[in-house]
């Protein structure tokens, strides 16, 4: 039974306009631009249980020769294997139990994990096993994923780091948390030789917490101080040994102010803030060099008369390439073959194949389109002009530019203002009048009822909540600092071909009207193994139909210009249709001899939400669009859009984008992955929608990983949320800071009205950002 | 006041008793992925069980 609710897949789940329709396999609710399924995985599933064929095109050996495919086993020497992927298109719950099925089904796969938050999908398998296989069972379920090598070790060493954050956190809270218990009894008056007990005891508690959990603060002070320089971690090494010390001198000598219950809960809360920021600014694609995921791609070339198969950035000049269909080209090349069809979306937006004769030089980028090619290799991996742009970015140090976060560093002077106030305090209260021990009380008050845990938490609470909204709207952050960024841009361009459009044909009209189901079906039976993109919408339209098969001899396809073949003794084809009144699309007609039976009309359709995304922004932002497509097709899309358009420009080069960006400082971009790396880079924000993800995240400082304009809305209202949160708690623990620290120094606050006021500002600012950002 | 001399040692016995199982956790990787179970837990369980089934009597 399909189930009504919405399994956190329609965007909005208020707007019931969304959840018309649920997806056929899980019963999740469908966004308008989804069909049938939410997921590719719910699809594959679905299918499954149709037609019970579990079978696999014949995988070509990538990964599975000689020792490579050890490289990628994190189990080396066992029986089972374990291998770590990234996976591209993880978008909700159905995607994970999808993934987590395929033991079920696949005897060879042990167990499947699925790592949400990061991408990634771990996989155990029995020894025989074919890792090209898995990887091809992941690709035809829709989720097109990458080994990682073993020894990229950066993984094991962060998650190392996070659990032994979470570890002294966790000991810390348990300690803070006994010595305020313990602590409460003396302010309530506890006195004689059950208090010095009790503080006895706070002493003992408060062990673990100064030589555990204090360590990594102790760590980053001394380095700091052995650099000379100064870090926030400094002054709170200098309060926390101040503050403990003197306590344990005063219990020593039978006095009051002993503040170790206020000390420990401080430690709780910095860890507890540490903690925070490291969630929200986990980096994605850690440890990855600067380059593409192709350097280990395995190519077959020709070198000395010999074949040989070597990862990518083993090749050489001179070397001959050999392709086969849907491969991407690695290195800059020269075509040998007589003629063959690529694929160059990634470099011009376009989105039909283009055709190319013998000597053309092709980019690394291309992907091939037609049976086979064979290349000669100009370039070596590195020395590629994409490889070349990349570095580009890089030196021009359009990377490094971006600043931490301003309001980080605003909490960190209004910390460092409390502590050298303090300090002040303690070593020159003897100007007012004030004994030793009444200044350093005086001191000490300061510091724990200032509270620099309200300062020191109230940003990274802020900056980690808004990033959770954004995930939860679809776009991946890089770091909090963007969020800055993004409040900052005053100007937004987009890409056109798969930012503003869908990036692939679709079938928009045909006529006749209504089409017998035997020219589906004929249709179907000829595309069958085309790689053209108008096969493959004909297939997105009908493949789900549940049409009667039919046999079409001798098909016989011309790439990029015709297909034809025999269907009960007729010749049938479908190729370029008789233009008629004013077409905008592509036209494709289907013959029977030179009858044109039926015609269909093809077009890149802009994504559905555009318009109404794009007229809302339209009220703040100029905007512009920056396309590698023609003026003509710029000119038609931006009429469509009906907004006014800053600019429309058509023919650009990705460097001319990048010129542009350079032009308008503070502008937002959003681009489509590969191609627009330069411009990616040079905009102040740069949003990727689509792409490698690890490469892409090296650039660009956003990542859509649903598919559409959806998420830009929740990245907007996400850093608008920051920007006012982050405001808001800064006030309140200024606020708070400037009221009870004068009270703190002018000796009004005592022990206990310390001790209560302190967690109390902290609540304070937790609740705030909680309510704000619910 | 006696009473006290039992009492805050079991209650500290009981509190870090919770903080070792929190750090065995921990080692154990339960909270290296805070995110999927979320996920995981929406999984209707019947289909899961009939392919079991489906797959044990194919067997």
């Amino acid at each position: 039974m399909a189930v009504m609710f919405s399994v956190g897949k329609a965007d909005d789940p208020r707007s019931m306009e969304l959840l018309e329709t649920v997806c056929r396999h899980c019963g999740a609710g469908l966004t308008k631009e989804q069909d049938s399924f939410c997921c590719s995985g719910c699809a594959f599933w679905y299918q499954f249980s149709q037609t019970k064929n579990l079978e696999f095109p014949e995988a070509f050996p990538v990964y599975d020769v000689q020792g490579l495919r050890e490289q990628y086993n994190l189990n080396r020497g066992t029986d089972q294997s374990r291998y770590r992927f990234h996976v591209a298109g993880l978008q909700c719950s159905s995607c994970v139990h999808s993934l987590e099925d395929l033991p079920l089904h696949f005897p060879e796969i042990l167990h499947a994990r699925v790592h949400y938050a990061v991408s990634e999908l771990y996989i155990e398998t029995t020894s025989e096993h074919s890792l090209d296989r898995i990887l091809e069972i992941l690709k035809s379920m829709g989720y097109p994923a990458v080994p990682l090598r073993a020894n990229e070790n950066s993984q094991d060493q962060s998650q190392k780091e996070d659990r032994d954050l979470l570890s002294r956190l966790a000991v810390a809270g348990a300690c803070a948390g006994n010595i305020m218990l313990l602590s409460v009894a003396n302010y309530a008056g506890l006195g004689g030789p059950w208090a010095r007990g009790f503080h006895l005891l706070s002493i003992v508690l408060f062990w673990p917490i100064a030589f555990y959990s204090m360590q990594p603060l102790y760590r980053s002070a001394w380095s700091a101080v052995k650099t000379k320089s100064l870090n926030m971690d400094v002054p709170l090494v200098i309060a926390f040994l101040t503050g403990s010390g003197l306590s344990i001198l005063n219990w020593w000598r039978g006095q009051g102010g002993i503040y170790l219950d206020s000390t420990a809960g401080f430690i709780f809360f910095i860890l507890v803030s540490r903690w925070f920021l490291r969630v929200s600014n986990r980096k994605l694609g850690e440890g990855f060099s600067q380059s593409l995921e192709w350097q280990e791609k395995i190519v077959v070339v020709e070198r000395d008369k010999e074949v040989h198969r070597l990862p990518a950035r083993e090749l050489k000049k001179n070397d001959i390439l050999f392709l086969s269909p849907d491969d991407i080209v690695v290195v800059d090349c020269l075509l040998q073959s007589s003629h063959a069809q690529f694929d160059t979306s990634w470099w011009t937006g376009e989105i039909l194949p283009q055709s190319f004769s013998s000597g053309a030089k092709i980019p690394a980028g291309y992907r091939l389109k037609t049976e086979s090619a064979q290349l000669k290799v100009t370039s070596e991996y590195t020395q590629s002009e994409l490889m070349q742009g990349l570095r580009s970015i890089e030196s021009d140090g359009f990377l490094t530019k971006k600043s931490p976060s301003r309001f980080d560093q605003a909490a960190k002077y209004l910390l460092l203002i409390v502590f050298s106030l303090a300090a002040v305090m303690g070593c020159f209260g003897f100007l007012l009048g004030l004994s030793f021990q009444e200044s350093m009380e005086r001191a000490l008050g300061l510091l724990v009822v200032a509270c620099p845990c309200a300062l020191a938490f109230g940003a990274p609470l802020a900056y980690g909540l808004s990033m959770r909204k954004i995930l939860q709207a679809g776009a991946l952050v890089k770091n909090s600092a963007i969020l800055d960024r993004l409040q900052e841009c005053n100007e937004i361009a987009f890409d056109k071909t798969g930012t503003l459009t869908q990036g692939k044909l679709e079938l928009v009209s045909h006529s006749p009207a209504k089409l017998p189901e035997w020219v589906k079906s004929l249709i179907l039976a000829m595309e069958k193994n085309s790689r053209h993109p108008v096969a493959s919408a004909f297939r997105d339209l009908w493949a789900r139909e549940n049409l009667p098969s039919v046999t079409v001899q001798d098909v016989i396809e011309v790439a990029g210009e015709k297909v034809y073949g025999l269907y009960s003794g007729q010749m049938f084809s479908l190729k370029r249709g008789l233009p008629r009144n004013q077409p905008s699309g592509l036209l494709v007609g289907l013959f029977q001899g030179e009858v044109e039976l039926a015609q269909f009309e093809f077009k890149d359709q802009v994504r559905s939400e555009a318009e109404k995304i794009v007229s809302q922004l339209s009220q703040k932002y100029p905007l512009s669009i920056l396309s590698g497509d023609e003026q003509k097709r710029v000119e038609e899309m931006a009429q469509q859009i009906s907004v006014p358009w800053k600019e429309k420009r058509g023919g650009c080069t990705p460097i001319d984008k990048a010129l542009w960006l350079e032009k308008h400082p503070n502008s937002l971009f959003l681009g489509d992955g590969i191609n627009d790396l330069q411009a990616l880079a040079k905009a102040h924000v740069g949003i990727a929608m689509d792409g490698p993800l690890l490469s892409t995240l090296q650039v660009a400082d956003v990542y859509f990983l649903k598919p559409g304009l959806q998420p830009l809305k929740g990245l907007i209202d996400g850093a608008k949320l920051c920007r006012k949160l982050v405001r808001q708690n800064l006030m309140l623990a200024l606020i708070y800071n400037v009221l009870a620290g004068s009270a703190a120094l002018m000796g009004f606050i005592n022990p206990l009205a310390a001790a209560v006021l302190m967690p109390l500002s902290s609540l304070l600012i937790l609740a705030n950002s909680w309510r704000a950002a619910r | 006041m006696n009473v006290l001399l039992f009492m805050i040692p079991f209650a500290l016995i009981m509190g870090f008793g919770f903080v070792a199982t929190f750090l065995f956790a921990v080692r154990q990787g339960q909270f290296d992925d805070t995110e999927t179970p979320a996920h995981r837990i929406l999984k209707d369980d019947p289909s899961r069980k009939e392919i079991y089934e489906s797959k044990s009597t194919s067997i």
